[in-house]
């Protein structure tokens, strides 16, 4: 640390206190911006393992006497499982209770009371083993041959669009990572370029007096990384609160509308290490900065 | 100071000399020649005035030595390193083996006479506890123990002089350039200091001193450089005062052409 800190008494200026403020704003705003990245590529994570490995196959009611077309339904409902079970490749087929889609419903149209008469569509749903694709087109043409109305949904339509969405806010949310960084970068250039014009008739002596350029800039460098350290630390501390605090709202909702907003433990590591990230592009763009300006001297 | 004498004069005859200038020329930009086509040696160990009227180029041709600027034409060599060509990343170690006494003292505002003189230093990475040792021990013989805490905007002139003089020295170094560096104190004080540059001398610096000064010049005895009109003269010591050693270093010098 001592090595790292340089012994050369070039105090800490106010360019440094002004540069902590804007390291700790820039990590709170990328600290938010990487979380919303990261939950949305967690959702396009699931929603694309959802696409790729489960089917959902809806065999239509029939109708006329009620006993009579529950009868037929069900038989359907048989002949599908039976018939989709002789597929290989298939992990599970199950079929979901009369309950459960109703309830699946219930968001959409009001308490099950209210749809205690409608006739429902019976579902069921297949998990894929890893890695295996139907042909869908060719299953839903042999499985209509066995119950008429029969749909076989692989998710995929009505997700792709969703996914494409998810995509374009997940890359939207990097690039605003991204521009946080530039304009970071910039700010520290101008800050150390500011603290060097205040401190330059010293750095003029140091050098004067035997300074290696990489012992001057290590000075800088550490005040650099010293503030965008500390200004970080408060600013991922900020939008740490920040994030917790929507996480709490969205779970108060409760509707499958909005989509599961937490982050898992390697997401928490990966936001927390950006004002480390911060604190080494402060050490990048203060030496950049400090080794071109003295490179101007001889 | 617990100094001792790190040459002899039989080392010093084969070893290049401290300083070598061969046909240096300098002018800034498209100004005029600041020095045109100069060559002369300072061999290790020798102590030389340089006099001039003000305007003359003493200051710039110490900046030549000190590796401040390049010249633009010639060959300067420092211990028999042409600088004129050398890397820019060698020039670091061979400035650490130069002292420079500057006309305007630069000092540090913010730090005490004591942070002030370790500087050379702490660039060379000393530790806290020998660069408190030595400073403090340099201080005291400068006369400047009761103010080690001091910033220099309370020092007197001839105070802060002398900080910037003992700053010069802390690192003995091989080559010790100073310029002007009694124009703020009296005639006592500039003698007494001159005389440190002489103890300097005698442990095997080779001194170099710009001054207008002549009075000062003419009561010590060492060979004066002379520039005017861009070309640079070698004026002879007038009989002199100086120590043995000091003489002799005289002698083996000076081979102006």
């Amino acid at each position: 640390m001592r090595w790292f800190r340089s012994t050369l008494p070039i105090p800490d200026g106010g360019a440094t206190k002004s540069l902590m403020t804007i390291a700790g704003v820039m990590v709170f705003l990328a600290v938010l911006c990487l979380a919303g990245a990261l939950v949305v590529q967690n959702m396009i994570g699931r929603w694309h393992t959802e696409v790729t490995g489960t089917l959902t196959i809806q065999v239509m009611p029939r109708f006329g006497d009620p006993a009579e077309a529950d009868a037929l339904t069900s038989a359907d409902v048989d002949n599908v499982v039976r018939e989709v079970t002789k597929i290989r490749g298939i992990q599970s087929v199950d079929v979901l209770g009369e309950a459960d889609i109703r309830a699946l419903l219930e968001p959409w149209l009001g308490s099950s009371k209210m749809v205690a008469d409608l006739p429902l569509p019976r579902l069921v749903s297949v998990t894929l083993n890893e890695g295996v694709r139907l042909d869908v087109p060719t299953l839903q043409t042999s499985l209509e041959a066995i119950a008429p109305g029969v749909q076989v949904e692989d998710h995929r339509r009505f997700l792709s669009g969703l996914i494409v969405l998810a995509r374009a806010l997940s890359a939207l949310a990097w690039l605003l990572v991204a521009l946080v960084a530039a304009v970071t970068s910039i700010t520290v250039v101008n800050a150390t370029r500011s603290a060097l014009t205040n401190h330059w008739p010293m750095i003029e002596l140091l050098h004067a007096i035997g300074a290696h350029d990489h012992a001057i800039a290590r000075r800088f460098e550490w005040l650099g990384a010293r503030a965008a350290l500390t200004g970080g630390g408060a600013g991922l501390v900020l939008a740490s609160g920040a994030i917790f605090l929507i996480g709490g709202l969205a779970r108060n909702v409760q509707s499958g509308i909005i989509p599961d907003l937490t982050l898992g433990a390697g997401d928490w590591v990966a936001l927390a290490s950006v004002p480390v990230c911060a604190a080494l592009l402060a050490v990048a763009a203060t030496r950049w900065t400090v080794l071109r300006a003295l490179k101007r001297m001889l | 100071m617990s100094m001792t004498n790190r040459e002899t004069s039989t080392d010093r005859s084969r070893e290049p000399a401290a300083v070598q200038f061969e046909n240096v020329s300098l002018h800034y930009e498209s100004g005029p020649e600041i020095l045109r086509n100069i060559s002369f040696e300072l061999p290790r160990g020798s102590f030389h005035f340089l006099t001039g009227l003000s305007g003359a180029g003493k200051s710039s041709l110490l900046s030549l030595v000190h590796l401040a600027r390049r010249p633009t034409s010639g060959t300067l060599k420092l211990f028999g390193v042409d600088v004129t060509r050398a890397p820019r990343d060698v020039l670091p170690d061979l400035r650490r083996r130069v002292g420079f006494v500057f006309q305007d003292f630069r000092l540090i505002d913010h730090l005490s006479a004591l942070e002030n003189v370790a500087l050379p230093l702490r660039v060379a990475g000393l530790r806290d506890r020998d660069i408190r040792r030595h400073v403090t021990e340099l201080l005291d013989w400068v006369g400047l123990r009761d103010h080690m805490d001091a910033l220099p905007a309370t020092l007197s002139g001839g105070q802060q002089q002398r900080v910037a003089i003992a700053r010069a020295v802390i690192s003995r170094p091989d080559i010790l350039l100073a310029d002007e560096p009694t124009g703020n104190v009296d005639d006592t004080i500039a003698v007494r200091l001159l005389h440190l540059f002489v103890e300097l001398n005698k442990l095997g610096s080779t001194v170099l001193i710009a001054t207008h000064n002549e009075g000062l010049v003419d009561r010590f005895n060492a060979p004066r450089l002379h520039l005017e009109d861009a070309a640079i003269y070698r004026i002879g010591p007038p009989s002199g005062l100086l120590s043995e050693r000091l003489e002799q270093a005289i002698k083996g010098g000076g081979s102006l052409r």
